[in-house]
């Protein structure tokens, strides 16, 4: 894997963090509003449980070092080892149109209510789908510029709504009892799909992958926890009304003679959506590959784009069947599976392969 | 092949010039303020558009007032396009004033519309007229009648003398979320005549479950906003027998803190006034400025309290309705009592009890040497 299209560790953890963001953005804030401080104090714990919960894929990679996931397991179950590229592709599709459409609705309802949602699907998948036919790398180099762009806009409006937080809108974590508290670190924890992303791609990074983990997770914390403590501080109730409440504290951020800004920080979200679909694209796209024969392979990121461009625009349709896969995600089952259960297989059959032996 | 392929590409480009239609300045009416009233059960909708060929062309003056009546906003507005002949184009809208008789009703239904209208801003300014919208806005203007960027000038003084509560929209559609808040909306009223015609702010009204309850005086605003936190740079003038001082407020600081007793909220505020002396007319022979200071410090605690207290009870006690949010403090402080209490808060506010303590500092004496 490495070689093709390697990427530092630092590249990677950056995409990771971008697609984590989007998500946060897109399809969760509006969850965080009563309980913000709740979640501040859980991410940085969720961290540390993803930590322990990686620790078998962790090793898995470790002793089979330079190879990913999909190469493992067609090395030790042979063709039954491509259920690891189905299921990998099966989620990927799932996050990708679970993205778009939230996409999708959060432009038709906060910015332009004319517009049809189709279009808008179509076009943000022809730009991700070639931008995941580039690789890895020049993805990561885009990424970068869109994280300089986005901490820019998070302390803008940072600065911006400091004077008029009001701090008594963050309720100590006893507030909603144990019940919630324990649904939101599941849903930091197992619900956080990026993880999956970082297994998959983890073989591509040169050197130091182990590295990944920590500075994403870094850069999440602070950023993150930025965001959800500041919607909520400078909010207040009007949180309670908003879909995307971060959308509007930038739409309330003013300093000085800059005013206004709502359309550069969408602006912003928009390369952050492109970002997270590439990313998931190139996932999917690279596990339809060894499902494909070697002739059409080529060919498996555009067929992943078109599937998932298609899928999207029958789903934007059904919202109730979105909501029923964005709680399957925050249920963590699927997240569970891929970064635990299937690793945890996977070493056990060695294990056996090696007592046999 | 490649390259004809790419060309092919390029051309279809001319296809996606954009997600939407297009829209050119000259086909959109561009909104300064909004005037909502209810007549005979049909929303009445004044808008004041920015048109800079009625008058001189700098954006403190020129724009018409077009009316517009419908079932519901939505109608109403699409009424005004209709007849306006251009895009209704809200984003630049700096003012919302509502009607007497929507505020009698309720405006939680007004809220909810220019909430999830996506142009418009959380930061627009939302007043109150003491009877119609219209009569605020309706002026012509080509008698040289309130165009709104001089209307928000006016309003930023009133603020500076302490007689303005501001409240905007992202405030009032939040009370509005949580049941046991209310709110208050500065009530303003046409004065003048049409030759001079004026704009003028003539109390704060209260607001429980979105309907008004009850009216402050403007000399009671000062009051509100010292129990707010948000008094900015005013002056205050001390008036003792011996004559009137001014004090400049540079800094204050409203700090509330929620306890129970006896199984009820109590609220204590306290309130940090750092004040300079802007001009002594009380002298009393044979005291130092310093000893000045003390006497102002005193009496300058002494009025804060006095208003503050008057407003605390009227809010709590008269009207029942917690306008300043204080439950929210209530709920970080008191989560306990919060989670049992919650339903029931609202319609107990009169048994909400609260202190008041005022630390005053007065700095200096302005540039010349006191006497």
């Amino acid at each position: 894997m490495k070689g093709e299209s390697a990427i530092s560790a630092w590249q990677l953890a950056v995409l990771l963090f971008l697609s984590r963001v989007t998500h946060f953005f897109l399809a969760e804030p509006q969850r965080e509003g009563p309980q913000a401080l709740t979640a501040a104090i859980w991410l940085p714990l969720s961290i540390l449980a993803s930590v322990l919960l990686l620790l078998p894929a962790y090793f898995l990679l470790q002793k089979n070092k330079g190879k990913g996931l999909l190469d493992i397991a067609g090395e030790r179950w042979g063709r039954m080892g491509l259920l690891f590229p189905v299921v990998f592709l099966l989620f990927s599709i799932c996050v990708l149109v679970q993205t778009a459409c939230s996409f999708s609705y959060f432009l038709t309802s906060a910015a332009y209510p004319q517009s049809s949602p189709w279009t808008l699907i179509l076009l943000i998948f022809v730009v991700a789908g070639y931008t995941a036919s580039m690789g890895y790398e020049p993805t990561a180099r885009f990424g970068s510029f869109v994280l300089v762009a986005l901490v820019a806009a998070v302390l803008f409006v940072g600065v911006s709504v400091w004077p008029q937080a009001q701090w008594e809108f963050l309720r100590p974590p006893s507030y909603d009892g144990w019940q919630s508290q324990l649904r939101l670190f599941i849903r930091f924890t197992l619900g956080n799909v990026e993880t999956v992303a970082l297994l998959f791609l983890l073989p591509a990074v040169n050197k130091n992958g182990g590295g990944v983990f920590w500075k994403w997770s870094l850069l999440s914390f602070v950023v993150l926890d930025g965001i959800i403590l500041f919607a909520t501080a400078a909010l207040g109730d009007y949180a309670g009304t908003q879909r995307f409440p971060f959308y509007a504290v930038t739409k309330i951020a003013e300093l000085s003679i800059f005013q206004r800004l709502d359309s550069l920080h969408m602006a912003i979200w928009v390369f952050l959506a492109l970002i997270r679909l590439a990313l998931f694209l190139e996932v999917g796209g690279k596990s339809l590959a060894r499902l494909l024969p070697q002739k059409a392979s080529k060919y498996a990121v555009s067929i992943c784009t078109v599937v998932s461009a298609l899928l999207s625009g029958f789903f934007i349709g059904l919202p109730n069947i979105l909501e029923k896969l964005g709680n399957l995600f925050a249920g963590g089952i699927p997240v569970l599976l891929l970064t635990v259960l299937l690793p945890i297989l996977l070493l056990l059959s060695k294990r056996k392969k090696e007592a046999g032996q | 092949m490649k390259k004809a392929g790419f060309c092919a590409l390029s051309l279809l480009l001319l296809l996606l010039p954009g997600c939407m239609r297009s829209v050119q300045l000259n086909e959109r009416a561009i909104v300064q303020a909004i005037g909502l009233d209810k007549e005979d059960g049909e929303y009445v909708l004044t808008l004041q558009i920015f048109d800079p060929e009625s008058e001189k062309g700098d954006d403190t003056s020129g724009g018409k007032i077009l009316h517009a009546q419908g079932k519901t906003i939505s109608q109403a507005m699409r009424n005004a396009n209709l007849k306006q002949g251009q895009e209704i184009f809200l984003a630049h809208t700096k003012l919302l004033i509502l009607g007497e008789d929507i505020a009698q009703e309720g405006i939680k239904t007004v809220m909810d519309y220019f909430n999830a209208e996506p142009q418009f801003r959380p930061t627009v300014d939302v007043l109150l007229a003491d009877t119609k919208a219209q009569k605020v806005l309706n002026e012509p203007l080509d008698s040289s009648i309130l165009p709104v960027l001089s209307t928000k000038m006016m309003l930023e003084g009133y603020r500076d003398s302490a007689e303005l509560v501001r409240t905007q929209l992202l405030g009032i559609a939040g009370s509005l979320e949580n049941p046991a808040v209310g709110s208050y909306l500065p009530v303003a009223a046409f004065s003048g005549d049409e030759k001079n015609p004026g704009i003028q702010i003539v109390g704060a009204a209260v607001l429980r479950d979105g309907r008004k309850v009850g009216v402050f005086l403007p000399q009671e605003t000062r009051g509100i906003l010292w129990a707010a936190g948000q008094v900015g740079k005013i002056q205050l003038t001390l008036e003792e027998e011996s004559g009137a001082t001014t004090l400049d407020v540079v800094d204050a600081v409203t700090k509330v803190s929620a306890q129970i007793r006896d199984g009820k909220p109590f609220y204590e505020v306290l309130i940090r006034v750092q004040s300079n002396v802007s001009e002594e007319l009380s002298f009393v022979e044979g005291l130092s400025f310093s000893q000045r200071c003390d006497r102002y410090e005193k009496e300058q605690e002494r009025l804060i309290e006095q208003e503050t207290t008057h407003v605390l009870d009227r809010f709590f006690h008269e009207f029942s309705c917690d306008a300043l949010g204080y439950a929210n403090i209530l709920a970080q402080q008191q989560p306990d009592y919060w989670r049992e209490h919650r339903e029931s808060y609202a319609d107990s506010l009169d048994q909400v009890s609260f202190s008041v303590e005022v630390e005053s500092t007065i700095n200096r004496g302005g540039s010349a040497l006191p006497e």
